[in-house]
């Protein structure tokens, strides 16, 4: 029994609403080869952003090796177990041009915009995850979900525009509410019953669009303007009811997640940051497998990291600006400290996708990362050779365990081949000398 | 050519210099007519970088003692003067220490040990036309540099660059900020190579400087507008003459310069200040020297960099006054006798910009040219 669609379900009328009866996940969902639907849709590619405060200190971080099966220094040695999922990119440039350096704002602004920011307080335009979100993540009940270990809000490296950040969930209950609480859909739940809250949210929101469009036709074009912005996110409402309202489609990766009941103790210690990272990655890896979202970001720690650690009294930031480099180590042991602790937590983080089996491969195996921080050598607010990652193969796309050097090229180069493999129609990405229009054609399949 | 004035041009040869030095222009070029930013014999500048001259090698060996930087900074010595006996105060401990910053004391020895600059070379200025015991000598073999300010701080790990912040915060200050805008007007020119006779007026400027698409280097032929309001105070002039393409102005008893930090606005004063530049028509290299004001030197440092700036490079700012006190050359206060002064020299560069006054400033009618006052009164 061949082409049957993953939609197929029984429907129903109850209590004067409709139901619709799911069937569970069957194999005859799958093609042949597990790797897409019956129906020939795709495993769904999802895309994703890692990132860490503060960089890394070159002569220990950095391979000596290019190519496959690179060496690993020993402020990357926690990275062993998954090497083979991820690539490393050093000696990429990020270039300010001719605006001032805004120390730790710039470099990882033109990473995830492509454009230097002019002054400290201009906040970046569209991220990069939003420009892949409207490509990708426009079928699923979150467009974008942002999480950040900090269990501080302000630790956003996602922006719609300059005016407006996407927020990210700080707390792990929370993140587990927001993903899995009362209006979660369990796609492979044998049942579907709507929601009527949702309903009757819906009916609201259509009653408020009906009165906007008559009070746009009177307005003049400023106020139309902003009308329209509004519009976007009230459209953006009304799809999340729609789908809430919809069947969702069956997914065989997605499993019962247990409820996060207590808060992990609050506090920036590195150990509090790791344990928190690690939920909330566990949870934004069910939210992807249970297709709640396609597009993630999770902040490890900010730019200025005042992550701790216990019985040295700098923290992370002030310690790179402090501490004195080691004459025989050649770097600042307290400081590579604070980098290995991040480094073990992107490790887990790329762990924990590779963990969940989805299809022929992984969670991992369907997805994009891309990693970075937001500065090279810290002391001195380097921008050149700001240390990237990815991780994930995006369902075949792209070869992994590569270290690949730039050469002084700009970094955005990374973010700009990320898009197209995401199927992006983009030309080119960036402005001034950040600017590029060449993929890096090595990871490449 | 006098000898200070050879002494200058050979100084002016030294570290920054160099580089604008090779690159000058012909003199076949120099001539006024030849030169289209000289415009009715005026020419401007605006600054660009603006750091503390001293000597330093990458490894600190040939200016500091067996290569050693200061290691006690502000944490350093709070970890020493409070261990955690888990019975004192944050007030018996951390408001101590910060009070005590702004109540420095000069007469108590130092508990720690503080490197200054030993080595025998530095950059700066000749102050006095002598060489004596404690001058140093620039690295082309100019003797007679007078630059106790760089034995104070030159193994200071923050006045050290790159490592040091406190010349990457400099620069910052200085595109970012607008309080520290300054510029410089040369009238009465003939020729940028040789004159003996031109005017040197400083002014605070109102416009942003203007970076070419690297962010590292400044545009020259810009328009820069005078603050003829509230930059009034910066507004001195200084004579001086042009010998084979380098300024050299008198030094005029009292000087000021504004200065920005971390956007506190403050001053720099200086007694006996002089400009000393190798002018190109795009830009000018070379040193404002002169008797540096203790006082106001510590308290700007103190207002404007946090504990943790000044830990950045391990500048304990109780173990630096007490030094600068000490190596304090000039200017003694009548009623103690205590120097109040230190020799030093800023490398400053320019960019050649085009000054625009108000109309209802008289570009110099506000500035008081002060004579400079006898060797006798410099000395002590």
């Amino acid at each position: 029994m061949k082409n049957v669609s993953r939609r197929r379900v029984l429907r129903g009328i109850l209590n004067g609403t409709a139901v619709n009866v799911a069937l569970p996940l069957l194999n005859l969902f799958l093609n042949g080869n597990g790797n897409a639907l019956a129906n020939g849709e795709s495993i769904p590619l999802r895309f994703g952003t890692w990132i860490w405060g503060l960089g890394m200190n070159d002569v220990i971080f950095t391979p000596k090796k290019t190519g496959a099966n690179f060496d690993l220094p020993e402020e990357i040695a926690s990275l062993a177990p998954v090497q083979k999922h991820i690539n490393l990119f050093t000696r990429f440039n990020t270039f300010k041009d001719a605006a001032p350096l805004m120390c730790h704002h710039t470099g990882w602004v033109i990473l995830r915009t492509g454009m230097a920011p002019s002054l400290q307080q201009v906040r970046p335009g569209e991220t990069i995850d939003v420009t892949v979100a409207k490509k990708i993540g426009s079928t699923t009940r979150f467009p974008i979900i942002s999480a950040t270990a900090t269990g501080d809000v302000r630790h956003s490296y996602s922006y719609e525009s300059e005016n407006s950040v996407n927020a990210p969930e700080f707390s792990p209950v929370g993140f587990y509410r927001n993903l899995f609480g009362p209006d979660y859909q369990d796609p492979n739940a044998a049942e579907f019953k709507p929601d009527t809250n949702v309903m009757v949210r819906k009916s609201v929101l259509s009653g408020v669009l009906d009165e906007t469009k008559s009070l746009q036709r009177a307005a003049g074009a400023e106020d139309r303007a902003r009308l329209d912005e509004y519009f976007s996110s009230l459209r953006d409402l009304e799809r999340q009811f729609d789908l809430q309202l919809t069947k969702p489609e069956p997914r065989a990766a997605c499993l019962k997640v247990a409820e996060i009941k207590g808060e992990p103790s609050a506090g920036i210690d590195t150990t509090q940051v790791a344990q928190r990272h690690k939920v909330m990655t566990q949870l934004m890896a069910m939210a992807l497998a249970c297709d709640q979202t396609r597009v993630f970001n999770m902040s490890y720690a900010g730019e200025t990291a005042a992550t701790t650690k216990a019985g040295y009294d700098k923290p992370h930031h002030t310690a790179t600006h402090e501490e004195v480099t080691d004459p025989v180590l050649g770097y600042q042991p307290e400081v590579s400290w604070f980098t290995r602790r991040a480094m073990e937590s992107w490790a887990e983080f790329v762990s924990i996708l590779a963990s969940v089996k989805e299809g022929d491969g992984t969670l991992l195996d369907h997805s994009l990362v891309y990693a970075m921080s937001d500065i090279s050598y810290a002391k001195i607010h380097s921008l050149d050779n700001i240390p990237m990652f990815t991780a994930g193969r995006a369902g075949g796309r792209l070869k992994t365990g590569l270290h690949i050097q730039g050469n002084g090229d700009p970094g955005t180069r990374l973010g700009y081949t990320l898009m197209k493999v995401l199927g992006l129609d983009i030309p080119s990405w960036g402005t001034l000398s950040n600017t590029t229009s060449k993929e890096i054609s090595e990871i490449l399949v | 050519m006098t000898r200070t004035s050879k002494l200058v041009l050979r100084t002016l040869t030294a570290g920054a210099v160099l580089a604008a030095a090779a690159t000058s222009a012909p003199s076949s070029t120099r001539a006024a007519d030849a030169i289209p930013q000289l415009r009715n014999g005026s020419i401007g500048y605006i600054i660009t970088n603006l750091h503390w001259a001293g000597y330093k090698t990458p490894d600190a060996k040939a200016e500091c003692p067996d290569g050693k930087v200061n290691p006690w900074g502000p944490r350093e010595q709070f970890k020493v003067m409070y261990p955690d006996d888990g019975k004192r105060t944050v007030m018996d401990t951390h408001f101590a220490f910060e009070i005590s910053s702004w109540y420095p004391d000069a007469e108590t020895p130092d508990r720690f040990p503080f490197y200054e600059a030993k080595g025998k070379y530095s950059t700066g200025l000749n102050l006095d036309g002598k060489v004596g015991p404690n001058d140093f000598t620039s690295p082309d073999g100019e003797p007679g540099i007078d630059n106790q300010l760089f034995r104070t701080i030159g193994c200071v790990e923050n006045y050290r660059p790159p490592e040091g912040t406190t010349t990457f915060y400099a620069d910052k200050a200085i595109m970012e900020e607008r309080y520290n805008r300054m510029l410089i007007e040369l009238t009465g020119v003939d020729s940028l190579e040789n004159d003996n006779d031109v005017t040197v007026t400083m002014y605070r400027g109102l416009d942003e400087l203007v970076a070419d698409a690297t962010g590292e280097r400044y545009v020259s032929g810009t328009t820069m507008r005078v603050d003829a309001r509230w930059g009034k105070k910066f507004v001195q002039t200084f004579k001086g003459k042009i010998v084979g393409g380098a300024l050299i102005t008198e030094p005029v008893a009292f000087g000021q310069i504004p200065w920005s930090s971390f956007s506190l606005p403050t001053v720099q004063k200086f007694h006996d200040m002089r400009f000393q530049l190798r002018l190109r028509p795009d830009s000018a290299v070379g040193y404002i020297g002169g008797y540096v004001d203790v006082e106001t030197w510590y308290w700007q440092t103190m207002k404007s960099e946090s504990t943790h700036h000044q830990s950045n490079g391990q500048t304990t700012l109780n173990s630096l006054y007490k030094v600068l006190r000490k190596n304090a050359d000039a200017y003694p206060d009548p009623a103690t006798g205590r120097n109040t002064a230190i020799s030093g020299s800023l490398e400053a560069k320019f960019v050649q910009a085009f000054i625009v006054h108000p109309p209802t400033d008289n570009k110099v009618a506000s500035a008081q040219v002060t004579a400079a006052p006898s060797q006798e009164r410099r000395e002590r």
